[in-house]
């Protein structure tokens, strides 16, 4: 459509053209947002080390954009007050999980009643890496000396790790951290709440 | 083209784009809770009953990031006919379980788990309605949307506490309920 033919459209045609043609590309823009976003990384998150998570996630209080996505990310997950959970895509370098990396979860157990680590692909759902070794709980896990653990993500275990999650197949991934009944202190301040740190161990492709 | 043309376009589109993100923004928990009941319902589990426990694995498509240590089971609610009985029933050698609700915005509005009802089964009435009163001297929650999902959880992260889940025989209740006799509707 020329210039000249643009300025003969009734004054109103413009404006609802105008309208919406930003309504097509302002809701292509949002479900691409939508679709693409990692757990993550959200600027209005709670940071707890590398971790990050949201104190109103399942609850009536969470704003819509914390809402949608936790439909996304997590439907169905409890509230605060029952559940906390924590996401990470990156290692402690800030660099993004992938499976040509392995990696190590090391801490404490943290103050709640049960936690589970688990790791999930870019769409959020369990990787099949034919070990069914989805995740590690408090229930199962093995203790250096009766405190501290070390989990291990790789590709594969050959009996090397007691405490093993595998990557296998996963591409590009994310790690959530479950806290069931987690202790008041932490539903009062998860920033201040000590969390495992992951690291990255080795890369496929680095000298020997 | 005239500025004011060109302005009052440029503040059109601006708002188409607004009113375009917020409404999908608003929409998406309802979509999302939608295709989360069809897939539950691709199990065979119809309204207001228990599905059998879902076990997660690699192909587990219900939910996103389901937790592997857990069994769930679901119960898709309408409460469009009144209220419903619901119970999960307390299983001796768990760690933990619960019994959440969800509405159909994806609100967590209630939760009771096995230390607040200290290793007893829970037991409790659903309702639509806006009374705080307790129907048939249950506790009793308000959904705020006609329809939902609860759902139970219940730790199993080994083999034998999974299989012991699976075969059991399901007591759990998800049912409708005469607010007047107290008894479940045939």
């Amino acid at each position: 459509m020329s210039n000249a033919s643009l300025t003969r459209l009734h004054p109103l045609a413009g404006i609802l053209m105008a309208g919406i043609l930003g309504a097509i590309i302002g809701g292509a823009g949002f479900l691409h947002w939508f679709k693409t976003r990692d757990p993550d990384n959200m600027s209005n998150w709670i940071e707890a080390g590398q971790w990050e998570t949201a104190s109103s996630i399942g609850a009536a209080s969470a704003d819509p954009i914390t809402r949608a996505l936790v439909a996304r990310f997590g439907l169905l997950a409890m509230s605060s007050d029952e559940t906390m959970y924590f996401f990470t895509a990156n290692d402690s370098t800030g660099d993004r999980l992938i499976d040509s990396c392995s990696y190590e979860i090391v801490g404490t157990d943290p103050a709640t009643r049960w936690w589970s680590v688990t790791l999930y692909d870019k769409d959020s759902f369990l990787v099949d890496n034919g070990q069914n070794a989805f995740s590690m709980d408090k229930t199962r896990l093995t203790r250096t000396d009766g405190q501290n653990f070390r989990i291990a993500i790789s590709n594969d275990n050959d009996g090397a790790f007691e405490n093993w999650i595998s990557n296998s197949g996963a591409g590009e991934f994310m790690l959530t951290l479950r806290l069931y009944n987690p202790d008041e202190a932490v539903i009062a301040n998860p920033s201040g709440t000590v969390l495992p740190t992951v690291s990255r161990i080795s890369c496929k492709g680095d000298q020997a | 083209m005239k500025m004011a043309t060109l302005l009052s376009w440029t503040a059109a589109f601006v708002s188409g784009a607004l009113v375009s993100v917020w409404l999908l923004l608003n929409a998406m928990p309802n979509v999302l809770m939608n295709a989360a009941i069809d897939r539950i319902q691709q199990q065979g589990v119809g309204y207001n009953e228990w599905s059998p426990p879902l076990f997660q694995t690699a192909s587990s498509r219900e939910v996103v990031m389901p937790a592997p240590d857990l069994s769930y089971s679901a119960c898709i609610y309408d409460l469009a006919d009144g209220p419903l009985l619901v119970s999960a029933e307390a299983i001796d050698g768990l760690e933990y379980w619960s019994l959440s609700g969800f509405d159909h915005k994806t609100v967590n509005f209630f939760t009771i788990n096995d230390l607040e009802t200290h290793g007893e089964t829970a037991e409790i009435v659903l309702t639509s309605g806006r009374s705080q009163d307790d129907i048939c001297a249950k506790p009793t929650y308000s959904s705020p949307t006609r329809k939902g999902i609860m759902l139970i959880r219940r730790l199993a992260p080994t083999k034998g506490l999974a299989d012991a889940l699976r075969s059991r025989v399901p007591w759990d209740v998800c049912a409708p309920i005469d607010p007047n006799t107290c008894k479940l509707v045939e």
